[in-house]
């Protein structure tokens, strides 16, 4: 019963706490963005939350460096669980074009487990509320209804990455590429 | 005041050794001391110009030695004091207490370039993240600290 | 009783971005402020050496995803100034009006923040639904809302229509009318007053002192504006006022860049007016002559100051950058001594901070030492449980 009350309440009202990892801050900008009037995610029930023990969802930007890291781990560790994590933005999917610097460990993965991977850069307001959606979607069956909507009118491919076509597009992206570290992620130019 | 008449007072007024003074454009200006004067240098600025804008100090790595670039902005024109700071040697003398905005980046200089600033009032280790290995300096060609950065990316 | 010192940070509801603030208080009197930044260095300079100049526009562009546009802005002129390489004049007139779009929405953004900061929440919800004017403008243009990718060596990657053109004005005049209305509430708004009135006070000769820049000095009454002092591009030609203002204080900084925001409006619309027809950009050599630059323009929040060494091949030797922020933390941390532990959100936010840009290369540390103790978290919590 607690657990229903609970769960209905995370896939009706998702509170998200933000988190840089290092990022240039243009991301940054565009997930307050998007908690603002003009594109509102606060209309499907999502709340900017300050502290990470009250979120449900944390947003991490940017290329994980090397003083932060721990930041990171510390953070992810405050969160309760069940909790989803969100790369928001090139850097936070693949570290790039930071990676390899002497500072820079990679994408956000590179710290923390993430569920939804937002590519773009910096990160359109409305694939990162595509993202959030997607993801409650999984707990919410109106937010499932809400993304078949989406999904029928609209084109969504490449706006958002799972974490398996992720690891799909990593595989051949290493296999193409080689050596080479820079890797290109054809951002949502939706 | 334009660059060259600046180059040209500096060279008239100022009563030390001067390595290098030429004013490319008009409103930029580059002048050299060795590495001892630079305190007397900055002093002359300030008493000339003063209150003079310090906008940043660059360290190059030109392979033997190592640039220290002050970027003044003297009476309207671009002022860029060049020393050389020898690798051997790898000091210089601090301008903080000349000019108080120097603070920081003479910070960064030492961080980045391992160059000892003899002085500052504020010599603790100031850069990069608290794991850093000592004697590593990023920006310091000879001492790159490459196997140190891919033993973190892998 | 006794000093205590606590940390803010790195990840904090007040700060926007990791960054340690470390305060030794008084009661609610603070004495002593530090601070430790370098979470966000990402090590750009390092990269920015390592790379060739077309790899370089799009790296230093990254450096801010806020003023990404000043960056390489500066950094092709510095380019272009030691190959001698001259813009064509339309992309020099096209390049001004994507530097002053960026003020407008940077602006925009910091009112936004204070009004955040203060606890004047609809401020925040109005500002940044017009910053949305203005972020259309910039993705019509670009196509991006962040990093737009405009300035490209040799000139600009898009024109402006006459289409877009017309857009721009509407716009532009609508953000004019805004801006006007909330420099009407930044002097007239008790609420907000209240909270900004002689809070973070910085005098003129600390200012000159310590080496701070762009809206914070010109707030404390230091007319130095690098548009005036180093003119570059087509800043000659047009017509705008130095902002200052003698209050030297938060109050101060906000009603220069309100001012700016409405001076930016009126330099896009003297640009579309005096624009020539003509290309837009031209073919720019691979390889860069030897040689070296320093060049300084304004971005939003102060001057930045890029220099560039050039050894003769495709890759530069050395690219040095001193963003506005770095430059105006000493000046910031002088503001927070001596106010109330209230007011630090609000003081440190009015130099616009933005350690994006500080963190690529410097990092502060500064240890309490002396007679202070240091409190775990448990103590504290016995603490407060004792009391």
């Amino acid at each position: 019963m607690l657990n229903g009350l609970v769960k209905w309440a995370r896939g009706k009202s998702p509170w998200v706490c933000h988190l840089n990892c290092g990022s240039c801050n243009g991301c940054d900008i565009e997930i307050i963005a998007a908690l603002m009037p003009r594109f509102d995610l606060e209309r499907l029930g999502v709340l900017l939350e300050g502290t990470p023990r009250h979120a449900d969802v944390l947003m991490a930007t940017g290329p994980v460096t090397r003083q932060i890291r721990d930041r990171v781990v510390r953070v992810y560790d405050q969160v309760p669980d069940p909790k989803f994590v969100v790369a928001v933005g090139t850097c936070g999917v693949s570290g790039a074009p930071f990676y390899p610097g002497y500072n820079v460990l990679g994408g956000v993965d590179a710290a923390i487990p993430v569920d939804m991977y937002v590519p773009g850069c910096p990160a359109r307001p409305d694939a990162i509320a595509y993202g959030v959606l997607r993801l409650l979607a999984t707990l919410d069956p109106d937010a499932q209804a809400l993304v078949e909507e989406i999904e029928a009118n609209h084109d969504t491919e490449g706006l958002i990455y799972t974490p398996e076509q992720m690891a799909a597009q990593r595989e051949g992206t290493e296999a193409t590429l080689g050596e080479s570290p820079a890797r290109n992620n054809d951002a949502a130019e939706a | 005041m334009t660059a060259p008449e600046l180059v040209e007072y500096i060279q008239s007024h100022y009563d030390g050794e001067l390595t290098e003074a030429e004013a490319p454009l008009a409103h930029d200006c580059w002048v050299g001391v060795p590495r001892e004067d630079v305190q007397k240098m900055a002093q002359f600025i300030v008493d000339e110009w003063g209150p003079v804008h310090l906008s940043t100090i660059t360290g190059n790595d030109r392979g033997g030695h190592i640039d220290v670039i002050y970027h003044f902005v003297a009476d309207g024109v671009s002022l860029n004091l060049r020393v050389g700071v020898d690798k051997a040697i790898d000091e210089i003398d601090t301008i903080t207490p000349v000019v108080p905005a120097a603070i920081m980046y003479e910070r960064e200089i030492t961080d980045m370039f391992g160059v000892i600033i003899v002085g500052h009032p504020d010599p603790r280790r100031l850069v990069l993240p608290e794991d850093w290995p000592e004697g590593d300096y990023p920006l310091r060609k000879d001492d790159t600290g490459d196997e140190e950065g891919e033993e973190n990316n892998g | 009783m006794a000093k205590l010192s606590f940390p803010i940070g790195p990840q904090h509801p007040a700060l926007k971005e990791p960054e340690n603030l470390r305060f030794s208080v008084d009661g609610e009197l603070v004495v002593d402020a530090d601070i430790r930044i370098g979470y966000v260095h990402r090590s750009i300079e390092r990269s920015c050496s390592e790379r060739n100049f077309v790899q370089d526009v799009y790296l230093c562009e990254r450096v801010c995803g806020i003023c990404s546009n000043a960056h390489t802005q500066a950094f092709c002129l510095a380019v272009e100034q030691i190959a001698e390489f001259e813009i064509p004049e339309r992309a020099q007139w096209i390049r001004m009006l994507m530097h002053e779009f960026e003020r407008i929405h940077s602006h925009l953004l910091w009112l936004g923040v204070a009004g955040h900061e203060v606890g004047f929440e609809s401020l925040f919800m109005y500002v940044w639904r017009d910053r949305e004017v203005i972020q259309d403008i910039l993705e019509m243009v670009s196509g991006n809302r962040g990093h737009y990718a405009m300035t490209i060596l040799g000139g600009v990657r898009y024109d402006i229509t006459d289409e877009m053109a017309t857009k721009i004005r509407e716009g532009v005049d609508f953000l004019r009318g805004r801006a006007e209305y909330y420099a009407d509430i930044a002097t007239s708004e008790q609420t907000f007053l209240d909270r900004v009135e002689g809070v973070g006070g910085l005098s003129t000769e600390l200012a000159h002192e310590l080496g701070a820049c762009g809206p914070v000095q010109r707030a404390s009454n230091v007319a130095y504006d690098v548009r005036r002092a180093f003119p570059y591009l087509q800043y000659e030609k047009v017509d705008f006022p130095i902002r200052t203002s003698e209050l030297c204080d938060v109050l101060g900084r906000t009603l220069v860049r309100v001012q700016e925001v409405i001076d930016a409006c009126d330099i896009i619309t003297q640009c579309l007016d005096m624009m020539p027809e003509g290309d837009i950009n031209a073919r720019f050599p691979r390889r860069v002559p030897e040689g070296e630059a320093t060049v300084r323009v304004e971005a939003q929040r102060g001057e930045l100051i890029y220099y560039v060494r050039s050894n003769g091949t495709d890759v530069p030797e050395r690219v040095k950058i001193r963003t506005p922020t770095l430059a105006n933390l000493p000046a910031s941390l002088e503001m927070l001594i001596g106010g109330q532990i209230a007011d630090i959100p609000i003081a440190f936010a009015s130099i616009d901070p933005c350690f994006s840009c500080t963190d690529r290369m410097v990092v502060l540390d500064d240890v309490n030492s002396g007679d202070t103790e240091t409190m775990t978290w448990p103590e504290l919590v016995k603490l407060s449980r004792n009391r």
